[in-house]
């Protein structure tokens, strides 16, 4: 049986003046469904949970909330919660009546709203501050207050609007796990709006990267991650590196790229043509460094040498910045469990990697650096 | 000599005590990052060795000079915070030897560092631009160039990347960790992203209700920390309560549960009972039974997240584990309700004290 959708754009156009905002973008978000919505600033993130809150109106396309037709719908009658960004908290009340008022305004009884305003500020780690004002908080503890006073609400469909985008980063990551799991227990379907792809792809079923009013790709994170469908996607979700290169040769099973100054290396794409210009794409994580005269399986993977450029310890990670033979500037990230000390700067090591982590796109056609900028 | 000396510093607004009892040295050309938790008082610590907040008691000594009494315009410290605060009206070479200007340095002395500067940030070919015609990390750029063309050989940052987009954020922060070192600077840098401290500093230290609870090189106070908070604060961390049960030559054996972990600590006695920390990269996830060094548990559920997966396994009495690490094609078979082994290197079982007033409250960021 398939999905009632919750919510279904179709064919959404919103332009402010000379800028188009929302450019012809069609989804689905399933009822339940997690869903965030990633890009950088400026990509029309904002504009479309907006559309969805019903505080502004498309100029073309359709909008469903529950297969029922919602752009003449008022935003008040239409089952969703809007957590904005710029929260807006009652100066005048305590922290608890602020959480209670999304409960209260809804019709539940003000015995039932304290109780499940305190459920809720306990989740968000806020508890011993139930009765103080909002200006006494921090605006990390306001952001949560605004964030508890939404979820309270126990409406049906949640939008969010950056809700961890003001938190400390040891309290975000703690606080985007809890988020996931209220959303979740309490049977809500959330639309989350955020630029920090570490955080898209921690919580949600799906992820929307949108560029320029245009979803680029919709999919789950796994699949955002292992196949980007474009440069653009690969870049901004993950990161990686990205070489130059030429299809020198094309055989039934893979193909062999010439790099800079003729350094070639073996993938398992096939799907350029011989003589094409093409970019090279490997993960961070799939570039493995070995000791100078390691043997390395050259029948399974590719190996450059290469120098240590700089290192740099990230907690979980290793971070290596590493020059080819060939000129070309690697990344690598190894995790700390498998190297338990950072390569020192200046050292000669093996670079290997297998043709299956190599991804081959097209060169773009406006230019590579172009298709990468994030803003 | 140390570069800087804070001695016995304590600072208090009204009840609200922001600084207690704090000492640090910093040696000449170290890079220093201050994290904690909102209102551990970093930023408090910083605005003093700049002259904008008075402490209570206490002294700072740069260079051997107690600054007590030297005004802010002559302690010789680039001060760079989160908001961006350029002169909108001028252009970015004005705003940059704006300092030297109005200090009456001669232009020409002044213009030699200047021109260097713009070298070290790259924008050389925007000298002519007003502020608001640059990105945001480009004007923070400038504004630590300004903070520093009089001459300064301390900066210092506070959050200086907080209002800029996490990948611009990742790229700048290596860029002025360059710059610093290539001037030679002392730098100390008040952040609240334990990733961007600990990827660019010598040393980090940690805050804690305004004290420093921790100092260390990155590594030392990831994979080894002192304290209970500092193993939650710098990382994830999954804590299991335990007993000692036995010494071996190479550390204590620890009970959790009905299963056994070497660790390699040798201060522990046989009884005692402590709270083992493991960061969930650091264990290893297999179907079925593991051999030596291992937790067990059920698959309650797994979680893809990009290039990681995150397994929540629940051991027999009901504790949850927390596994992360990238993915692995020969894992891809386990799935949720599967028993499981985690297996872990003894060096990566780190020991603690059980803390006077609960772990909660010991590792509580507020």
């Amino acid at each position: 049986m398939t999905q009632m959708p919750s919510v279904k754009l179709v064919d959404i156009v919103k332009r402010f003046g000379a800028i188009t905002a929302i450019n012809r973008l069609s989804m689905d978000i399933a009822d339940e469904e997690y869903v965030c919505i990633l890009g950088p600033t400026g990509s029309g993130k904002t504009t479309l949970l907006r559309l969805i809150a019903g505080l502004t109106t498309p100029d073309e396309g359709e909008l469903y909330i529950d297969d029922k037709p919602a752009i003449e719908v008022p935003a008040e009658e239409r089952g969703a919660v809007y957590v904005p960004q710029q929260y807006a908290l009652f100066p005048h009340l305590t922290v608890l009546e602020n959480v209670a008022f999304g409960p209260l305004a809804r019709g539940v009884s003000e015995h039932e709203a304290l109780r499940v305003a305190r459920e809720m500020l306990e989740m968000m780690r806020l508890g011993h501050r139930a009765n103080s004002k909002p200006d006494e908080l921090s605006g990390g503890m306001q952001q949560r207050v605004a964030l508890a006073r939404g979820l309270a609400t126990k409406a049906k469909l949640l939008l969010l609007d950056e809700p961890l985008g003001a938190l400390d980063a040891r309290l975000h990551v703690e606080l985007r796990y809890k988020l996931r799991e209220l959303a979740e227990d309490s049977g809500m379907t959330t639309i989350h709006v955020t630029h920090d792809q570490a955080e898209a792809m921690a919580i949600s079923d799906r992820v929307a990267v949108l560029r320029e009013g245009r979803i680029r790709q919709y999919a789950t994170p796994f699949h955002i991650y292992m196949r980007p469908q474009s440069l653009f996607v690969a870049h901004f979700v993950g990161g990686a590196n990205f070489l130059q290169a030429v299809v020198a040769r094309r055989h039934p099973e893979e193909s062999v790229l010439e790099l800079h100054q003729g350094l070639k290396i073996t993938v398992r794409d096939t799907t350029h043509q011989s003589a094409e210009e093409v970019v090279a794409v490997i993960r961070e994580d799939h570039v493995n460094i070995g000791e100078y005269a390691q043997e390395v399986d050259s029948g399974k993977f590719n190996n450059i040498e290469g120098e240590i450029l700089s290192s740099r310890f990230l907690g979980s990670f290793v971070s290596h910045q590493i020059r080819l033979a060939n000129g070309d500037v690697l990344m690598s990230k190894t995790p700390t469990q498998r190297l338990e000390k950072p390569f020192p700067v200046g050292k000669k090591i093996v670079v290997y990697f297998k043709p299956s982590d190599t991804m081959v796109y097209s060169y773009p056609p406006i230019g590579l650096s172009r298709e990468l900028r994030v803003l | 000599m140390p570069e800087v000396q804070i001695v016995r510093l304590s600072k208090r607004f009204g009840s609200i005590i922001a600084l207690e009892d704090v000492n640090l040295d910093i040696r000449e050309r170290e890079y220093v990052s201050i994290i904690g938790p909102s209102g551990c008082g970093k930023s408090t610590l910083i605005k003093c060795i700049a002259g904008v907040v008075v402490p209570d008691e206490g002294k700072i000594l740069v260079n051997g000079q107690a600054m007590g009494d030297v005004p802010i315009q002559h302690r010789r410290i680039g001060y760079v915070f989160q908001e961006i605060a350029l002169f909108p009206h001028m252009k970015i070479f004005e705003n940059v030897s704006y300092g030297p200007r109005v200090q009456g340095q001669a232009p020409q002395s002044a213009k030699a560092l200047v021109d260097e500067l713009f070298n070290l940030i790259k924008l050389s070919d925007r000298a002519d631009s007003f502020p608001l015609e640059l990105s945001g990390g480009a004007q923070q750029k400038v504004a630590v160039a300004r903070a520093l063309a009089s001459g300064s050989a301390l900066l210092l940052l506070d959050e200086p990347f907080g209002a800029l987009d996490a990948k611009v954020r990742a790229d700048l922060r290596y860029e002025i960790r360059k710059m610093t070192a290539d001037l030679g600077l002392t730098v100390l840098h008040v952040t609240h992203d334990q990733e961007e401290a600990m990827s660019i500093s010598d040393r980090v230290v940690i805050m804690k209700a305004g004290r420093i609870i921790e100092s260390g090189s990155p590594l030392e106070l990831y994979l080894s920390p002192k304290m209970i908070f500092t193993a939650n604060f710098l990382g994830e961390a999954n804590f299991l309560e335990a007993k000692v049960i036995q010494q071996t030559s190479a550390g204590v054996v620890v009970q959790i549960e009905d299963m056994h972990l070497q660790t390699l600590d040798r201060t522990r006695r046989v009884g005692e009972e402590v709270i083992i920390a493991i960061r969930p990269e650091f264990l290893s996830i297999a179907e079925g039974l593991g051999d030596e060094n291992c937790l067990k548990g059920r698959v309650a559920d797994i979680r893809f997240m990009g290039h990681t997966v995150r397994y929540e396994v629940e051991t027999t009495e009901g504790t949850t584990i927390y596994v992360e690490h990238p993915i692995c094609l020969g894992e891809l078979e386990i799935e949720t309700m599967d028993e499981v082994s985690l297996t872990m290197l003894p060096h990566h079982v780190m020991v603690h004290s059980v803390p006077e007033r609960g772990l909660e409250k010991e590792i509580q960021l507020e």
